[in-house]
């Protein structure tokens, strides 16, 4: 007896939610301005949903070597034609189509590091409903579709003026651009101390200006906080971080941006490695 | 639910003229229509901040805006509308922004 009353409250309740969803629909009280930001909530769901669609979805595709010169060669050539527009590059801004678009075309920078390669590819390859972003599985780019895989994936790894450079070539100015990527001094690091490099914070002041949350400190912001630094994509806004160039950076910051705030304190290359490896977590 | 949350009960017509949001909600739109927050960690706008840029949270305490001026409104408004001009070789883009919209932002990354 009381299951059939729970029956059918729950049909009444769900017909006025079809009903007030059709209303709610037509009246046209909801805001489609995409110069508003959806309310948080949905952004998460929405965010959520295009996840876990993109990973079911290209869970079987196979991805070939992507790590060569004429792959990425070629896929920088596309990358400007199609790409460019609405995600920008390294250093590069975004025609004003990609600007004032919602959901905002993401940088790309760091798409491997967020997706799996196969995920990228299908991305491109299927595009992604209302969100602006084109299927380009079909038309002439669906030739070349590892192409502009392998390029997204290598702009991971590229600086503005690397990026500059690697155009000059594309227009015979420029010779001795490496279009593959690199070790980037990862097992430089090996040798190094991290319980030394933490100490080596310490004691050369590093935490009197920058916050590092796992050292005790003033919780100071003259430069940037130092906390998940192993995220971060540019050292100094403009080279990318790696070990070879942290190390260089923590070294003689002036020879990488002249002007900086950041001084010299004379530190060793061996210290540098030690506080790069405590720093990267590594 | 998601019908009731995702409304927005707000004009479009007030941005476009002079309207009465205040400059720190005005500039909390633009970060977000300008994309800033997909490199930068942003308060209650980065959902999935990028960590290309450097994290912007407690920005009122930096004493330096990009590694050298010193942090006060002229020079944020300036960077904002400059970067490349300021910092060749740097990573942030020249978006175009416009001076007053530059302001607005500069409002609302000191409110944050």
């Amino acid at each position: 007896m009381k299951k059939k009353i729970d029956l059918k409250t729950l049909f009444i309740l769900l017909t006025f939610a079809v009903i007030g969803g059709f209303v709610f629909a037509f009246s046209g009280i909801y805001d489609i301005a995409a110069r508003f930001p959806h309310q948080k909530q949905v952004r998460l769901l929405l965010l959520a949903t295009k996840r876990r669609s993109v990973e079911f979805q290209a869970r079987n595709l196979k991805v070939p070597e992507l790590n060569t010169e004429e792959l990425i060669k070629r896929g920088l050539i596309l990358y400007q034609m199609n790409c460019l527009a609405c995600h920008g590059a390294p250093g590069i801004r975004k025609s004003r189509i990609g600007i004032g678009l919602n959901p905002n075309p993401p940088p790309l920078e760091k798409a491997v590091v967020q997706w799996k390669t196969r995920e990228i590819a299908w991305m491109i390859s299927n595009g992604i409903k209302m969100a602006g972003m084109p299927a380009f599985g079909i038309g002439k780019e669906s030739q070349e579709l590892w192409a502009l895989t392998a390029f997204v994936v290598r702009m991971n790894t590229i600086s503005p003026s690397e990026y500059q450079q690697m155009i000059a070539s594309l227009r015979g100015e420029q010779k001795d651009v490496q279009w593959q990527s690199s070790s980037n001094g990862w097992g430089r690091l090996k040798a190094a101390n991290k319980e030394k490099g933490k100490k080596l914070l310490t004691y050369y002041g590093c935490t009197s200006c920058h916050t590092i949350s796992s050292i005790p400190g003033p919780q100071a912001q003259v430069g940037p906080p130092l906390d998940a630094w192993k995220h971060r994509h540019y050292l100094a806004g403009k080279l990318i971080n790696t070990p070879d160039n942290l190390v260089k950076w923590i070294m003689d910051p002036e020879s990488v941006q002249p002007g900086t705030a950041m001084p010299d304190l004379k530190i060793s290359e061996e210290e540098a490695l030690d506080i790069a490896k405590y720093l990267y977590d590594f | 639910m998601l019908l009731f949350t995702s409304c927005q009960f707000h004009s479009s017509d007030d941005l476009i003229l002079e309207n009465n949001y205040t400059k720190e909600k005005k500039g909390k739109i633009l970060v977000a229509a300008y994309a800033c927050a997909s490199c930068h960690e942003i308060k209650d706008v980065s959902d999935n901040p990028g960590m290309i840029g450097p994290p912007l949270r407690d920005w009122k305490r930096r004493k330096y805006i990009a590694g050298k001026l010193n942090n006060n409104k002229k020079n944020l408004v300036q960077w904002i509308m400059h970067p490349q001009q300021l910092r060749p070789e740097t990573a942030m883009p020249d978006l175009g922004v416009l001076e007053k919209e530059a302001e607005e932002i500069s409002a609302y990354l000191y409110s944050q």
